[in-house]
């Protein structure tokens, strides 16, 4: 094992989804990119990734129910003695699709929500979907496969935050993320809409904290982290650019992260043309920031250079227009006043993904 | 009361690959160090500690301490939910 063995493969297997979520993480392009392996692809893509080291998989998209050779995808990946994980949005699978999901070996689900009610939710999702939502929860229950609610948290969803909570004790999730906004793709598009204050994120910190105090044990695992653009360092982005989680999108690249794709100059590699293996070790994208070789001043000489590994590239890259440099979320870096000047730039309204 | 038995939680697995043991919880995959690995291998709903014991005794017998860090690797494992003690297995339930 070295510093570079993956454990984790992400499985992008479509940009399509259902909702319009205006934070969604998939690229503003993603409607001229069609999806790109075949089952067969996935196949062969979670054999080589276990192969590799690689335990687990999240089946992801997009809406990864979007495909309808999903649970032969699913088959491959149990085939490959991967664990797999579903990420899903609530539809258009079904609660007995997903019994024969659960039927061909899926181990945990993860369905998102994007507010506490059906008329909030349905709202930023763009689509009536909070009911199909809540009976897949019930199902993933009734099936006795582990549960994680997830909801991104923003300006117009943070101040219900107890709702949520109240909702996934009564889902009887086993996770619940509590996933503050991060702002890549349509959500840097839609930042001065989404962006929170820092007074709905102290109280929702507290609730948070009292609603684990209440539930002590029991109830939902509560995961709840600060967003970069208010806390004083980057996230330790994906554990690292190319060290433990790897990234097939849905035109078939090997990425350290959905969003490395999106910068310029960067080459990748294609499974249809190079083995995971060597698309993960050695196509230049991947070595590029790998370790800490490449790292700028303040973060070269940083002691915390193996706890954040200099944060973002992708947020680098989107907010300097060069990957290379520090994170600017980073108190250190010289360009943190963008970050700054960000928290203050709110206007209402979001361009819904389209 | 006859000892209790370990075995992974439900949500809980057990990958072995060249670089080693990896257990997989829901969202979460944990290197196993050490002895982790080999101890996880015993864990079948079946074993009890002492079970485990005496396997790993016969396997390593000169070692000191195992009994201890069979157990604190357990307790560790149970807090971290990758772990859970079957009680009594009833006739019920175990014909
Ligand atoms: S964020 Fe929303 S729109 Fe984007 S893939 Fe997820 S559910 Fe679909
Ligand atoms: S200077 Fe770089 S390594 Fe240090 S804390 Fe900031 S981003 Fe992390």
């Amino acid at each position: 094992m070295n510093e570079t063995t993956p454990l984790n493969l992400i499985a992008e297997l479509t940009y399509r989804c259902p909702l319009q979520c205006p934070y969604c993480s998939n690229p503003l392009a993603f409607r001229e990119r069609r999806e790109a392996l075949s089952a067969e692809d996935w196949g062969r893509v979670f054999e080589e990734a276990a192969a590799l080291g690689v335990v687990h998989v999240g089946l992801t998209g997009g809406e990864p129910s979007a495909r309808a050779d999903l649970p032969e995808i699913l088959e491959r990946a149990v085939a490959a003695d991967l664990y797999p994980h579903l990420v899903t949005a609530g539809l258009p699978l079904k609660p007995d699709g997903l019994s024969q999901l659960a039927d061909l070996g899926l181990r945990s689900v993860q369905v998102s929500i994007q507010d506490a009610t059906a008329e909030g939710s349905d709202r930023i999702a763009g689509t009536r979907s909070f009911e199909a939502k809540l009976a897949l929860c019930e199902r993933t229950k009734e099936l006795d496969l582990a549960l994680t609610l997830n909801c991104v948290l923003h300006r117009e969803n943070l101040d219900g935050i107890d709702e949520i909570i109240d909702l996934a004790e009564r889902l009887r999730a086993d996770r619940l993320e509590l996933a503050n906004t991060q702002y890549h793709g349509w959500a840097l598009l839609n930042r001065a809409a989404l962006m929170p204050t820092a007074e709905q994120l102290a109280e929702a910190s507290t609730k948070v904290k009292a609603a684990q105090a209440r539930l002590a044990g029991g109830g939902p695992n509560m995961l709840f982290v600060l967003p970069d653009y208010f806390s004083d360092r980057p996230k330790p982005c994906m554990g690292g650019w190319g060290r433990v989680a790897m990234v097939v999108d849905p035109i078939g690249r090997v990425l350290p992260c959905h969003e490395a794709g999106e910068i310029d100059g960067l080459e990748f590699w294609d499974v249809r043309t190079h083995s995971v293996a060597e698309a993960w070790n050695e196509a230049p994208g991947m070595q590029a920031y790998r370790g800490t070789d490449w790292m700028p001043e303040p973060c070269r000489s940083c002691p915390e250079r193996e706890v954040d590994f200099g944060g973002c590239r992708c947020q680098a890259f989107r907010l300097l227009g060069d990957a290379a440099r520090t994170d600017p979320a980073c108190t250190r870096s010289p360009d943190h006043e963008i970050i700054v000047a960000a928290r203050d730039q709110r206007d209402p309204g979001f361009v819904p993904r389209r | 009361m006859s000892s209790p038995r370990y075995a992974l939680s439900r949500h809980a697995a057990l990958k072995i690959r060249s670089h080693g043991h990896v257990l997989v919880l829901p969202e979460r995959a944990i290197r196993l160090e050490g002895s982790g690995g080999e101890i996880l291998e015993l864990v079948d709903g079946q074993r009890s500690r002492a079970d485990i014991e005496a396997v790993l005794d016969a396997r390593y017998p000169e070692t000191e301490g195992l009994a201890q860090e069979i157990a604190r690797f357990l307790d560790e494992m149970i807090a971290m939910g990758g772990v859970v003690r079957v009680e009594e297995i009833t006739a019920s339930t175990n014909p």
